[in-house]
Protein backbone atom coordinates (compact mmCIF):
# COMPACT_ATOMS: atom_id res chain seq x y z
CA UNK A 1 0.00 0.00 0.00
CA UNK A 2 1.42 3.36 -1.00
CA UNK A 3 1.66 6.30 1.40
CA UNK A 4 -1.25 8.02 -0.34
CA UNK A 5 -3.40 4.90 -0.18
CA UNK A 6 -2.61 4.57 3.50
CA UNK A 7 -3.63 8.20 4.11
CA UNK A 8 -6.88 7.63 2.20
CA UNK A 9 -7.53 4.54 4.25
CA UNK A 10 -7.05 6.43 7.52
CA UNK A 11 -9.29 9.22 6.28
CA UNK A 12 -11.95 6.75 5.16
CA UNK A 13 -11.84 5.09 8.58
CA UNK A 14 -12.31 8.50 10.19
CA UNK A 15 -15.35 9.19 7.98
CA UNK A 16 -16.83 5.88 9.01
CA UNK A 17 -16.24 6.65 12.67
CA UNK A 18 -17.83 10.08 12.17
CA UNK A 19 -21.00 8.42 10.90
CA UNK A 20 -21.06 6.26 14.01
CA UNK A 21 -20.46 9.19 16.34
CA UNK A 22 -17.19 7.67 17.48
CA UNK A 23 -14.72 10.51 16.87
CA UNK A 24 -13.51 12.63 19.73
CA UNK A 25 -14.42 16.29 19.70
CA UNK A 26 -11.15 17.58 18.24
CA UNK A 27 -10.97 14.96 15.49
CA UNK A 28 -14.58 15.57 14.54
CA UNK A 29 -14.07 19.32 14.34
CA UNK A 30 -11.02 18.89 12.12
CA UNK A 31 -12.82 16.47 9.83
CA UNK A 32 -15.86 18.69 9.52
CA UNK A 33 -13.61 21.62 8.60
CA UNK A 34 -12.11 19.55 5.79
CA UNK A 35 -15.53 18.31 4.68
CA UNK A 36 -16.68 21.90 4.25
CA UNK A 37 -13.85 22.67 1.86
CA UNK A 38 -13.27 19.34 0.07
CA UNK A 39 -16.23 18.26 -2.08
CA UNK A 40 -14.61 14.93 -2.91
CA UNK A 41 -14.37 14.09 0.76
CA UNK A 42 -17.97 15.17 1.33
CA UNK A 43 -19.09 12.95 -1.54
CA UNK A 44 -17.26 10.02 -0.01
CA UNK A 45 -19.02 10.62 3.31
CA UNK A 46 -22.38 10.62 1.52
CA UNK A 47 -21.52 7.36 -0.23
CA UNK A 48 -20.74 5.75 3.11
CA UNK A 49 -23.89 7.20 4.62
CA UNK A 50 -25.89 5.78 1.71
CA UNK A 51 -24.90 2.25 2.69
CA UNK A 52 -26.23 2.80 6.19
CA UNK A 53 -29.50 4.16 4.82
CA UNK A 54 -30.05 1.10 2.65
CA UNK A 55 -29.19 -1.31 5.46
CA UNK A 56 -31.54 0.44 7.87
CA UNK A 57 -34.36 0.13 5.36
CA UNK A 58 -34.08 -3.65 5.34
CA UNK A 59 -37.61 -4.72 6.25
CA UNK A 60 -38.03 -6.54 9.51
CA UNK A 61 -39.10 -10.12 8.92
CA UNK A 62 -42.40 -11.44 10.12
CA UNK A 63 -42.07 -13.18 13.45
CA UNK A 64 -43.74 -16.60 13.28
CA UNK A 65 -46.91 -16.52 15.31
CA UNK A 66 -45.89 -19.59 17.29
CA UNK A 67 -42.30 -18.55 18.04
CA UNK A 68 -43.06 -17.18 21.48
CA UNK A 69 -44.96 -20.35 22.37
CA UNK A 70 -42.00 -22.42 21.17
CA UNK A 71 -39.61 -20.33 23.25
CA UNK A 72 -41.76 -20.78 26.32
CA UNK A 73 -42.20 -24.52 25.73
CA UNK A 74 -38.46 -25.05 25.39
CA UNK A 75 -37.49 -22.76 28.24
CA UNK A 76 -40.02 -24.23 30.64
CA UNK A 77 -39.36 -27.86 29.72
CA UNK A 78 -37.82 -29.83 32.56
CA UNK A 79 -34.17 -30.71 32.17
CA UNK A 80 -33.64 -34.12 30.56
CA UNK A 81 -33.48 -36.94 33.08
CA UNK A 82 -30.02 -38.16 33.88
CA UNK A 83 -29.10 -41.59 35.17
CA UNK A 84 -32.29 -43.38 34.19
CA UNK A 85 -30.52 -46.68 34.43
CA UNK A 86 -27.38 -47.67 36.29
CA UNK A 87 -24.38 -46.77 34.20
CA UNK A 88 -20.88 -48.11 34.15
CA UNK A 89 -18.06 -45.69 34.85
CA UNK A 90 -17.29 -43.40 31.91
CA UNK A 91 -13.99 -44.99 30.97
CA UNK A 92 -15.45 -48.51 31.11
CA UNK A 93 -18.29 -47.44 28.82
CA UNK A 94 -15.87 -45.80 26.43
CA UNK A 95 -13.75 -48.92 26.31
CA UNK A 96 -16.79 -51.12 25.73
CA UNK A 97 -17.98 -48.93 22.88
CA UNK A 98 -14.53 -48.58 21.37
CA UNK A 99 -14.07 -52.33 21.78
CA UNK A 100 -17.23 -52.94 19.82
CA UNK A 101 -15.98 -50.58 17.13
CA UNK A 102 -12.66 -52.38 17.10
CA UNK A 103 -14.43 -55.70 16.67
CA UNK A 104 -16.41 -54.26 13.77
CA UNK A 105 -13.22 -52.99 12.17
CA UNK A 106 -11.53 -56.36 12.66
CA UNK A 107 -14.53 -58.16 11.16
CA UNK A 108 -14.46 -55.81 8.19
CA UNK A 109 -10.75 -56.47 7.74
CA UNK A 110 -11.30 -60.21 7.88
CA UNK A 111 -14.08 -60.02 5.32
CA UNK A 112 -11.99 -57.86 3.04
CA UNK A 113 -8.96 -60.12 3.35
CA UNK A 114 -11.03 -63.10 2.20
CA UNK A 115 -11.97 -61.35 -1.03
CA UNK A 116 -9.74 -62.37 -3.95
CA UNK A 117 -7.08 -59.81 -4.81
CA UNK A 118 -7.65 -57.80 -1.65
CA UNK A 119 -5.06 -59.04 0.78
CA UNK A 120 -3.13 -56.48 2.83
CA UNK A 121 0.40 -55.83 1.74
CA UNK A 122 3.08 -57.09 4.15
CA UNK A 123 4.00 -53.58 5.26
CA UNK A 124 0.45 -52.79 6.33
CA UNK A 125 0.31 -52.19 10.11
CA UNK A 126 -0.88 -55.09 12.19
CA UNK A 127 -4.08 -54.53 14.14
CA UNK A 128 -3.36 -53.51 17.71
CA UNK A 129 -3.85 -56.07 20.44
CA UNK A 130 -6.98 -54.42 21.74
CA UNK A 131 -8.68 -54.79 18.39
CA UNK A 132 -8.24 -58.55 18.50
CA UNK A 133 -9.62 -58.92 22.00
CA UNK A 134 -13.21 -60.04 22.32
CA UNK A 135 -15.45 -57.04 22.41
CA UNK A 136 -17.88 -56.32 25.18
CA UNK A 137 -21.44 -56.84 23.99
CA UNK A 138 -23.09 -53.60 22.96
CA UNK A 139 -26.74 -53.18 22.13
CA UNK A 140 -26.60 -50.21 19.77
CA UNK A 141 -30.37 -50.14 19.39
CA UNK A 142 -30.70 -49.41 23.06
CA UNK A 143 -27.77 -47.05 23.18
CA UNK A 144 -28.38 -43.62 24.60
CA UNK A 145 -27.55 -40.48 22.67
CA UNK A 146 -24.53 -40.03 24.87
CA UNK A 147 -23.29 -43.54 24.07
CA UNK A 148 -23.70 -42.97 20.36
CA UNK A 149 -21.81 -39.70 20.66
CA UNK A 150 -19.13 -41.45 22.65
CA UNK A 151 -18.86 -44.08 19.95
CA UNK A 152 -18.03 -41.26 17.57
CA UNK A 153 -15.53 -39.77 19.97
CA UNK A 154 -12.23 -39.49 18.18
CA UNK A 155 -10.38 -39.58 21.47
CA UNK A 156 -11.78 -43.04 22.22
CA UNK A 157 -10.63 -44.24 18.82
CA UNK A 158 -7.18 -42.85 19.39
CA UNK A 159 -6.91 -44.59 22.74
CA UNK A 160 -7.18 -47.94 21.02
CA UNK A 161 -5.16 -46.94 17.97
CA UNK A 162 -8.13 -47.65 15.76
CA UNK A 163 -6.89 -44.97 13.43
CA UNK A 164 -4.46 -47.58 12.15
CA UNK A 165 -7.39 -49.78 11.16
CA UNK A 166 -9.00 -46.92 9.32
CA UNK A 167 -5.73 -46.25 7.56
CA UNK A 168 -5.52 -49.93 6.58
CA UNK A 169 -9.07 -49.91 5.28
CA UNK A 170 -8.30 -46.83 3.21
CA UNK A 171 -5.26 -48.58 1.75
CA UNK A 172 -7.35 -51.64 0.90
CA UNK A 173 -9.90 -49.39 -0.78
CA UNK A 174 -7.11 -47.78 -2.78
CA UNK A 175 -5.75 -51.18 -3.78
CA UNK A 176 -9.21 -52.28 -4.79
CA UNK A 177 -9.71 -49.17 -6.87
CA UNK A 178 -6.35 -49.56 -8.61
CA UNK A 179 -6.82 -53.28 -9.25
CA UNK A 180 -3.63 -54.21 -7.32
CA UNK A 181 -3.37 -56.64 -4.48
CA UNK B 1 -36.90 5.44 27.44
CA UNK B 2 -36.66 2.12 25.62
CA UNK B 3 -33.78 0.77 27.71
CA UNK B 4 -35.42 1.72 31.00
CA UNK B 5 -38.54 -0.08 29.90
CA UNK B 6 -36.53 -3.19 28.95
CA UNK B 7 -34.84 -3.26 32.32
CA UNK B 8 -38.15 -2.74 34.09
CA UNK B 9 -39.70 -5.61 32.13
CA UNK B 10 -36.77 -7.93 32.76
CA UNK B 11 -36.85 -7.18 36.48
CA UNK B 12 -40.61 -7.75 36.52
CA UNK B 13 -40.09 -11.06 34.75
CA UNK B 14 -37.40 -12.01 37.26
CA UNK B 15 -39.91 -11.29 40.00
CA UNK B 16 -42.50 -13.62 38.49
CA UNK B 17 -44.43 -11.54 35.97
CA UNK B 18 -44.61 -13.88 32.97
CA UNK B 19 -46.35 -11.32 30.78
CA UNK B 20 -43.28 -9.09 31.06
CA UNK B 21 -41.28 -11.68 29.13
CA UNK B 22 -43.91 -11.73 26.38
CA UNK B 23 -43.65 -7.97 26.16
CA UNK B 24 -39.86 -8.12 25.86
CA UNK B 25 -40.22 -10.71 23.12
CA UNK B 26 -42.67 -8.48 21.23
CA UNK B 27 -40.31 -5.53 21.53
CA UNK B 28 -37.21 -7.30 20.29
CA UNK B 29 -38.04 -10.47 18.34
CA UNK B 30 -38.35 -8.91 14.88
CA UNK B 31 -35.14 -6.89 15.19
CA UNK B 32 -33.17 -9.81 16.54
CA UNK B 33 -34.56 -12.07 13.82
CA UNK B 34 -33.62 -9.54 11.13
CA UNK B 35 -30.07 -9.33 12.49
CA UNK B 36 -29.76 -13.10 12.62
CA UNK B 37 -31.11 -13.47 9.08
CA UNK B 38 -28.52 -11.02 7.83
CA UNK B 39 -25.83 -12.89 9.73
CA UNK B 40 -26.56 -16.51 8.83
CA UNK B 41 -28.38 -15.90 5.50
CA UNK B 42 -30.82 -18.68 6.22
CA UNK B 43 -34.33 -17.86 7.41
CA UNK B 44 -34.87 -21.25 9.04
CA UNK B 45 -31.57 -21.20 10.90
CA UNK B 46 -32.14 -17.59 11.94
CA UNK B 47 -35.51 -18.51 13.38
CA UNK B 48 -34.01 -21.36 15.38
CA UNK B 49 -31.28 -19.05 16.65
CA UNK B 50 -33.82 -16.39 17.61
CA UNK B 51 -35.71 -19.03 19.56
CA UNK B 52 -32.49 -19.99 21.34
CA UNK B 53 -31.70 -16.35 22.14
CA UNK B 54 -35.02 -15.89 23.94
CA UNK B 55 -34.83 -19.28 25.61
CA UNK B 56 -31.53 -18.14 27.12
CA UNK B 57 -33.02 -14.85 28.24
CA UNK B 58 -35.92 -16.72 29.80
CA UNK B 59 -33.67 -19.14 31.65
CA UNK B 60 -31.33 -16.41 32.87
CA UNK B 61 -34.07 -14.40 34.54
CA UNK B 62 -33.14 -15.36 38.08
CA UNK B 63 -29.53 -14.28 37.67
CA UNK B 64 -30.35 -11.12 35.71
CA UNK B 65 -28.78 -7.95 37.11
CA UNK B 66 -29.34 -4.62 35.34
CA UNK B 67 -25.64 -3.82 35.12
CA UNK B 68 -25.52 -3.46 31.34
CA UNK B 69 -28.14 -2.43 28.81
CA UNK B 70 -30.64 -5.21 28.27
CA UNK B 71 -30.26 -4.94 24.51
CA UNK B 72 -26.47 -5.22 24.73
CA UNK B 73 -26.90 -8.47 26.58
CA UNK B 74 -29.53 -9.64 24.08
CA UNK B 75 -27.36 -8.87 21.05
CA UNK B 76 -24.33 -10.42 22.68
CA UNK B 77 -26.24 -13.69 22.98
CA UNK B 78 -27.49 -13.38 19.40
CA UNK B 79 -24.06 -12.52 18.02
CA UNK B 80 -22.32 -15.42 19.69
CA UNK B 81 -24.97 -17.89 18.62
CA UNK B 82 -24.77 -16.59 15.03
CA UNK B 83 -20.97 -16.84 14.94
CA UNK B 84 -21.13 -20.37 16.34
CA UNK B 85 -23.70 -21.30 13.72
CA UNK B 86 -21.51 -19.91 10.94
CA UNK B 87 -18.55 -21.94 12.15
CA UNK B 88 -20.55 -25.14 12.33
CA UNK B 89 -19.38 -27.56 9.65
CA UNK B 90 -21.86 -28.68 7.00
CA UNK B 91 -24.38 -26.01 7.90
CA UNK B 92 -27.43 -25.96 5.70
CA UNK B 93 -27.30 -24.10 2.42
CA UNK B 94 -28.48 -20.54 2.94
CA UNK B 95 -31.39 -19.06 1.10
CA UNK B 96 -32.67 -15.54 0.83
CA UNK B 97 -35.24 -14.86 3.48
CA UNK B 98 -36.73 -12.10 1.34
CA UNK B 99 -38.09 -14.83 -0.92
CA UNK B 100 -39.64 -16.64 1.96
CA UNK B 101 -42.11 -14.23 3.41
CA UNK B 102 -45.16 -16.33 2.70
CA UNK B 103 -45.99 -18.80 5.37
CA UNK B 104 -43.73 -17.14 7.91
CA UNK B 105 -46.61 -16.50 10.26
CA UNK B 106 -47.96 -13.27 11.60
CA UNK B 107 -46.04 -10.06 11.81
CA UNK B 108 -46.16 -8.28 15.11
CA UNK B 109 -48.78 -5.57 15.33
CA UNK B 110 -47.75 -2.15 14.09
CA UNK B 111 -44.76 -3.34 12.07
CA UNK B 112 -46.31 -3.90 8.67
CA UNK B 113 -44.37 -1.98 5.99
CA UNK B 114 -46.19 -0.91 2.86
CA UNK B 115 -45.83 -3.02 -0.29
CA UNK B 116 -44.19 -0.04 -1.99
CA UNK B 117 -41.58 0.42 0.70
CA UNK B 118 -40.71 -3.27 0.65
CA UNK B 119 -40.34 -3.22 -3.14
CA UNK B 120 -38.22 -0.07 -3.07
CA UNK B 121 -35.98 -1.40 -0.33
CA UNK B 122 -35.49 -4.61 -2.26
CA UNK B 123 -34.58 -2.77 -5.43
CA UNK B 124 -32.06 -0.47 -3.81
CA UNK B 125 -30.84 -2.97 -1.32
CA UNK B 126 -30.16 -5.89 -3.63
CA UNK B 127 -26.58 -4.93 -4.44
CA UNK B 128 -25.80 -4.00 -0.86
CA UNK B 129 -27.47 -7.10 0.48
CA UNK B 130 -25.56 -9.35 -1.90
CA UNK B 131 -22.31 -7.65 -0.95
CA UNK B 132 -23.18 -7.89 2.74
CA UNK B 133 -23.46 -11.65 2.34
CA UNK B 134 -19.92 -11.86 1.03
CA UNK B 135 -18.35 -9.94 3.92
CA UNK B 136 -16.40 -11.83 6.57
CA UNK B 137 -18.80 -12.64 9.40
CA UNK B 138 -17.25 -10.28 11.96
CA UNK B 139 -17.28 -7.36 9.52
CA UNK B 140 -20.93 -8.11 8.76
CA UNK B 141 -21.79 -8.26 12.42
CA UNK B 142 -19.84 -5.14 13.38
CA UNK B 143 -21.34 -3.04 10.59
CA UNK B 144 -24.89 -4.15 11.31
CA UNK B 145 -24.60 -3.58 15.03
CA UNK B 146 -23.01 -0.14 14.66
CA UNK B 147 -24.80 1.22 11.60
CA UNK B 148 -28.24 -0.35 11.89
CA UNK B 149 -28.66 -1.11 15.57
CA UNK B 150 -26.82 2.03 16.63
CA UNK B 151 -24.50 0.29 19.05
CA UNK B 152 -21.37 2.07 20.22
CA UNK B 153 -17.99 0.61 19.28
CA UNK B 154 -17.53 -0.24 22.96
CA UNK B 155 -20.71 -2.31 22.95
CA UNK B 156 -19.84 -4.02 19.66
CA UNK B 157 -16.38 -4.78 21.02
CA UNK B 158 -18.00 -6.49 23.98
CA UNK B 159 -20.35 -8.45 21.75
CA UNK B 160 -17.55 -9.60 19.46
CA UNK B 161 -15.08 -10.04 22.29
CA UNK B 162 -12.53 -7.74 20.71
CA UNK B 163 -11.11 -4.22 21.05
CA UNK B 164 -12.79 -0.95 20.04
CA UNK B 165 -9.91 -0.34 17.65
CA UNK B 166 -10.69 -3.62 15.89
CA UNK B 167 -14.36 -2.73 15.70
CA UNK B 168 -13.50 0.61 14.11
CA UNK B 169 -11.47 -1.20 11.44
CA UNK B 170 -14.12 -3.90 10.92
CA UNK B 171 -16.91 -1.37 10.44
CA UNK B 172 -14.81 0.76 8.11
CA UNK B 173 -13.78 -2.19 5.91
CA UNK B 174 -17.35 -3.43 5.73
CA UNK B 175 -18.74 -0.01 4.76
CA UNK B 176 -16.06 0.51 2.14
CA UNK B 177 -16.76 -2.91 0.62
CA UNK B 178 -20.46 -2.11 0.37
CA UNK B 179 -19.78 1.28 -1.21
CA UNK B 180 -17.61 -0.47 -3.81
CA UNK B 181 -20.45 -2.91 -4.48
CA UNK B 182 -22.88 -0.04 -5.02
CA UNK B 183 -20.43 1.76 -7.30
CA UNK B 184 -19.91 -1.40 -9.36
CA UNK B 185 -23.66 -1.87 -9.58
CA UNK B 186 -24.08 1.69 -10.82
CA UNK B 187 -21.23 1.40 -13.36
Amino acid sequence: MSERERRDEVLDEALSALLDGELDEAAEAELRRRLASEPELAARLEALRGVDTILRETPEPGVPADLLARVRAEAEAPAPRVGVRPRAPRRARRLAIAGALAASAAAALLALSLLPGLRPRPEAPAPPAQAQAPAAPLDLEGASEEEILLAMDLEALEELELIEHLDLLERLDALDASGQG
Amino acid sequence: MREDEDVRLMLAFRDGDGAAFDRLFERWAARVLRYLERMVRDAGAAEELAQEVFVRVFRARESYRPEARFSTWLYTIATRLALNELRRPHRRRPHDSADDEEGRGLRLAGELPSAESVAAARERGDAVDAALATLPERQRSALWLAAVEGRSYAEVAEMLDTSQKSVKALVHRARSALVRALEEEAA
